[in-house]
C-alpha cells in the first residue's frame, strides 16, 4: 500500500530538501521510494542527494523517472538538465505540472512516494492537496527555532487542521549550535520556545531537534542520525 | 526585428518552418532521432504567434508535416514573432523559451510534448545555423 508524505514549510531555507533527503535515504534501506521535487522553480533534491541529471527517457505511456540509488526521482531539474537555468513558470504551468509529475511519469510499484513541497502555501502546494487529496499518509513540517518561521509554520498546522490533513510531526532544523572548538551550544535564533508552543498548542509530534551541522549542505547524509525516527513514525 | 513589415516576417516564419521541415525530413539522422523521441506516438504541435498567424506541424511516422489546420493539437504553444523567429534561428533555445516565461505551453501532457517538440526544435536551429540565419 502506498503510502504518501509532503515534507513542506512556509518558510524557505528550513531545510524541508535536506531532510527529504534523509528520510528517503533511510526509508530506501528497505522500501521503494519516490521523490516528487514540487519546488518547480528552484528544484534542488537532486543537488542535496548529489544525483547527476540524466536524460530522461520517454517511454510509451509515460516518462520514466531518473533512478538513483535505488530511489526514483522526478524534478523539473530533469527538464532543464542545467543547474544554472532560470525556470519561470507562471500558476497554471505549475499546476499542471504538479499533476503530470504525479499521473504522468512511470512510478512503477511504490511503497513511499515522498514528496519535497515548495515553500508557502501558493500554487504548488495548493495543487498537492487538490490532486492527493484524502491520500495523503502526512504532513512533515519543518521549521527553525526562528521567530518568521515558526509563526508562518502555525499557519501551515492551520491549514492542515483545516483540510484534514494529519501532521505527521515537526522537525526543528538548525535547532542549535555547537561550536567545534570550544563545545559551547548557541541558540542561534535565540529561544526555542516557539517550537515548543506549537508542539504544545496543537498537540503535534516533535520528531526532532536537528543541530546546525557545518556542511551538512554537501554531506546531507550527515544527519541521518537524527531520523531515528523514521522507521517508527512513517 | 524592427523596421520589417509583417509581410515580410510572415514570409520569412514560413519559410524557416517549411525549409526546416524539408531538411529534416530529409535527413535519415534526424529523422531516426525524431523517431525515438515520438515513441510511436502521433502528437502534434499548434503555434499560435501572437497578433500574427496560427501554425502547426505535426510528426507521422517519422517524418515532420506542416498543418495549417489543427484540430486537437496535443500541445498548443503561444509566443511571439521575435520568439519564434529567434527559436528557428538558434539564437533561443526552444527550452530557453520554454523556462525564461518567453512562451505559454498548453496541454494536459505538456511535458512530454516538451521533451518531445524540443528535439525536433533544437535541429531547427543547426539547420538555421546552416543556412547561415
Amino acid at each position: 500500500m502506498l503510502k504518501i508524505y509532503i515534507v513542506a514549510s512556509t518558510k524557505g531555507g528550513c531545510g524541508k530538501t535536506t531532510s527529504t533527503a534523509n528520510i528517503a535515504r533511510k526509508l530506501s534501506m528497505k522500501y521503494n521510494i519516490g521523490i516528487i521535487d514540487a519546488d518547480l522553480t528552484s528544484p534542488s533534491i537532486c543537488k542535496i542527494l548529489d544525483a547527476p541529471i540524466k536524460k530522461l527517457k520517454i517511454g510509451r505511456d509515460k516518462i520514466e523517472p531518473m533512478e538513483f540509488n535505488g530511489m526514483k526521482i522526478f524534478s523539473t531539474a530533469l527538464l532543464t538538465g542545467d543547474d544554472d537555468m532560470p525556470i519561470m513558470f507562471k500558476g497554471e504551468k505549475k499546476r499542471g505540472a504538479i499533476e503530470q509529475f504525479v499521473n504522468k511519469i512511470n512510478w512503477g510499484k511504490l511503497d513511499y512516494l515522498l514528496v519535497d513541497a515548495a515553500p508557502g502555501c501558493s500554487d504548488e502546494l495548493i495543487e498537492l492537496l487538490d490532486i492527493f487529496n484524502k491520500k495523503i499518509d502526512g504532513m512533515i513540517i519543518v521549521t527553525t527555532p526562528s521567530r518568521l518561521s515558526v509563526n508562518s509554520v502555525r499557519k501551515l498546522v492551520n491549514l492542515c487542521e483545516k483540510k484534514n490533513i494529519k501532521v505527521t510531526g515537526l522537525i526543528s532544523n538548525m535547532d542549535t549550535f555547537r561550536c567545534p572548538s570550544c563545545g559551547l551550544h548557541t541558540d542561534i535564533f535565540g529561544s526555542k520556545d516557539g517550537v515548543t508552543k506549537i508542539v504544545n498548542d496543537f498537540n503535534i509530534q516533535l520528531l526532532d531537534r536537528v543541530p546546525i551541522i557545518p556542511n551538512v549542505e554537501n554531506r546531507p547524509m550527515m544527519i541521518m542520525e537524527y531520523f531515528r525516527w523514521v522507521s517508527e513514525v512513517l | 526585428m524592427s523596421g520589417i513589415t509583417q509581410e515580410i516576417k510572415s514570409r520569412l516564419i514560413n519559410y524557416l518552418l517549411s525549409k526546416g521541415i524539408d531538411t529534416i525530413n530529409a535527413s535519415d539522422e534526424v529523422r531516426l532521432k525524431i523517431k525515438e523521441s515520438m515513441n510511436g506516438e502521433d502528437r502534434t504541435i499548434l503555434l499560435k504567434i501572437k497578433d500574427f498567424e496560427t501554425m502547426g506541424f505535426g510528426v507521422e511516422d517519422d517524418r515532420l508535416v506542416k498543418m495549417s489546420d489543427i484540430k486537437n493539437p496535443t500541445v498548443t504553444v503561444v509566443l511571439s514573432e521575435d520568439t519564434f523567429i529567434q527559436i528557428v534561428r538558434g539564437k533561443l533555445t526552444f527550452k530557453e523559451g520554454f523556462f525564461y516565461g518567453d512562451m505559454d505551453v498548453i496541454g494536459e501532457d505538456w511535458i512530454r510534448d516538451y521533451l518531445t517538440f524540443n528535439t525536433i526544435f533544437e535541429q531547427f536551429s543547426y539547420i538555421a545555423k546552416e543556412m547561415g540565419l
